[in-house]
C-alpha cells in the first residue's frame, strides 16, 4: 500500500506509510501516556490564579526592582567550591580553599561573594526583577557568574500569528526565569532555563519544600574553553541547605533568595579536575530535617 | 442550571477530553522533542492552556486541532528559548558519564534523524507524515503556507532519506520515480 497523505492533485510521497510505521514503532514504548488528569488540572488552576493574582503588583513588582538592584551592588551570593582543598589535580591552584573569599574577581580564585561591581547585569526590566547574582568567582584568571535572569518571551514567532479565537492567550509578552553563566563579561546561554513563565506584572509562585530544581551549567569561557560546571537549582524560600556529596567529600550552600525573588537558589561550583562527575544533592528545612534527596546526580553533565 | 452544575458539566467534559487525546498528544510531542520529559510538559502546558479556556475550546469545529496548535506553538516558544529544561530528581541519570552514552546509543536513528531536521521540517514530517494532516491542515496549525508545507515536507523527507542508518525505510527507486516526475 502507498501512503498519499497528500491533499488531492499533490505531489505524492509513498514513503510516507514507511515512515509512519516507523513513527508508530518509535512510539511504542512505555512512558507517553501523556500527563494524568490531575497533573492537567493542576497546572490548569495555577494557570487561572496566576490570571487572577493583579491586583497590586505592579507597584509591588517596581518597589522590590530598587531592593533587588541594592543588593546585586551589595553582593549575597553564597556558593561551596566543591573542589575545595582536596583535589591536587585542580588546573585552578588558587582555587582550593578560597570558597569564601571576599574579593570575588580575583583571577584564580573563588568567592562566595558576588562581583558586585562588575556584574554584568543585563538591563532591569522596567516591570520585573533585574538579574540576580547567585555566586561568583573566577577560574583560571577568568571572572564568572551564575546569574538568575528573567528572560523575556516576546510571544509567538515570527510566522505564527495569533490563534483565531485563541483559547489561551499567550502572554505577551512573559517573563520566563532561567540560569544563566556569564563569563569573563560574556553571557555563555549555557544556562538551565525552561523555568517558570509568568506574565508581566506577576510574580513566580513560591516552589514547596520538596520541589527542588537542578542543573548542571557549564562554565565556558568566550574562547569555549571550559573552566569547569555550576551546579544550580531553584527551591524553595524555606529550604535552609543543600548538601552536595561527592564521594567522601560533603559540602554544604545556603540558598540564596534574591530580594523580591519568591524563589532561592543554591550553587556548587566544580572547577576541571574536580573528580564529581556524579554525587547527591540533599535538601533540608530550618529544623535540620532533609525535605529531598537526588541521588546519580550528573554534577558534570553541564554542556 | 446551576453555575455549579454547569461548571461539573465542563469539567466533565475537559476531563473526557483529555483522557481521549492526551496520547495521542503525548506521541506527537514526543516526535517533536525527542525527549519524554519534554513532551509530557509541552502536553501539560497546552492542556492547562485548554482548560483555562475550555468553554471556548469545544465550541469550536474541531478542538484537537485546536489544542494541537496550542501545543505546536508552545513547542515553538520552547524551542526559541534555546534553553536547556532543569533537570528534576525523576530524570536525573544515576550515572553521568555511562547513561549519556548509551542515551544516545540506544536513540533510534530515526529519531537522530528527526533531530538533525530543521525545526520547521520536523514539525512538517511529523504533522504530515505522523498525523496524516493535509498539507492545509498543517500550514494552519504551524500558521504558515501550504507552499511552504509542501516544500519543507519534501526537503524533510529528502534529508531522512539520505541518511543511511534510515536506508531500510525507503524504496529509493519507487521514491525516485514518483518525486521525479
Amino acid at each position: 500500500m502507498t501512503r498519499t497523505t497528500n491533499d488531492p492533485g499533490d505531489t505524492g510521497f509513498p514513503d510516507g506509510e514507511r515512515l509512519h510505521e516507523a513513527f508508530a514503532e518509535e512510539i511504542d514504548r512505555p512512558g507517553l501516556d501523556g500527563p494524568s488528569y490531575d497533573a492537567v488540572l493542576r497546572s490548569g488552576n495555577a494557570r487561572l490564579r496566576r490570571r487572577r493574582v493583579t491586583v497590586g503588583a505592579t507597584f509591588a513588582v517596581a518597589s522590590v526592582t530598587a531592593v533587588a538592584t541594592a543588593v546585586i551592588a551589595t553582593g549575597g551570593g553564597a556558593s561551596q567550591n566543591v573542589n575545595a582543598a582536596d583535589n591536587p589535580t585542580n588546573t585552578t591552584p588558587a582555587a582550593a580553599g578560597t570558597t569564601t573569599a571576599p574579593s570575588g574577581s580575583a583571577p584564580g580564585t573563588t568567592s562566595s561573594a558576588a562581583t558586585s561591581t562588575t556584574a554584568p547585569t543585563s538591563p532591569a526590566s522596567p516591570t520585573h526583577l533585574p538579574d540576580a547574582v547567585i555566586t561568583s568567582g573566577a577560574l583560571d584568571g577568568h571572572a564568572w557568574q551564575l546569574v538568575r535572569e528573567y528572560k523575556l518571551d516576546p510571544g509567538p514567532p515570527p510566522g505564527i500569528t495569533s490563534m483565531p479565537g485563541d483559547p489561551a492567550p499567550h502572554p505577551k509578552p512573559q517573563w520566563c526565569t532561567s540560569l544563566n553563566v556569564i563569563v569573563d563579561g560574556v553571557w555563555t546561554d549555557a544556562g538551565a532555563g525552561g523555568g517558570s513563565c509568568v506574565p508581566l506584572g506577576q510574580q513566580e509562585e513560591a516552589p514547596s519544600l520538596t520541589d527542588a530544581g537542578f542543573a548542571s551549567i557549564a562554565i565556558v569561557t568566550p574562547n569555549h574553553v571550559r573552566l569547569g560546571a555550576v551546579v544550580a537549582g531553584s527551591v524553595s524560600p524555606l529550604t535552609a541547605s543543600v548538601t552536595a556529596q561527592c564521594g567522601a567529600k560533603s559540602f554544604t550552600d545556603k540558598p540564596l533568595q534574591p530580594s523580591g525573588d519568591n524563589v532561592a537558589y543554591y550553587a556548587f561550583t566544580l572547577p576541571n579536575g574536580s573528580g564529581c562527575q556524579t554525587g547527591a544533592l540533599s535538601f533540608f528545612d530550618s529544623s535540620g530535617s532533609r525535605v529531598g534527596a537526588m541521588s546519580g546526580v550528573a554534577f558534570e553533565g553541564g554542556k | 442550571m446551576g453555575v455549579v452544575d454547569q461548571r461539573d458539566r465542563n469539567e466533565s467534559e475537559f476531563q473526557d477530553f483529555v483522557l481521549a487525546r492526551r496520547r495521542a498528544l503525548m506521541h506527537t510531542a514526543y516526535l517533536l522533542t525527542g525527549d519524554t520529559g519534554r513532551a509530557e510538559d509541552l502536553v501539560q502546558t497546552a492542556l492547562a492552556k485548554a482548560y483555562v479556556a475550555w468553554r471556548r475550546v469545544r465550541d469550536v469545529e474541531d478542538p484537537a486541532a485546536y489544542v494541537a496548535r496550542i501545543l505546536i506553538n508552545a513547542h515553538a516558544s520552547e524551542r526559541r528559548r534555546k534553553r536547556v529544561r532543569e533537570w528534576f530528581p525523576g530524570t536525573v541519570p544515576e550515572s553521568a558519564v555511562a547513561d549519556r552514552a548509551e542515551a544516545v546509543a540506544d536513540r533510534s536513528a530515526l529519531m537522530a534523524a528527526l533531530a538533525s531536521l530543521a525545526p520547521g521540517q520536523r514539525a512538517v514530517v511529523v504533522l504530515r507524515f505522523w498525523e496524516d494532516r493535509s498539507e492545509n491542515d498543517v500550514a494552519y496549525l504551524l500558521g504558515c503556507s501550504v507552499g511552504s508545507v509542501r516544500s519543507q515536507a519534501s526537503r524533510g523527507l529528502a534529508k531522512l532519506r539520505a541518511i543511511p542508518e534510515l536506508s531500510r525505510l525507503f524504496d529509493h527507486s519507487e521514491v525516485t520515480e514518483r518525486l521525479g516526475r
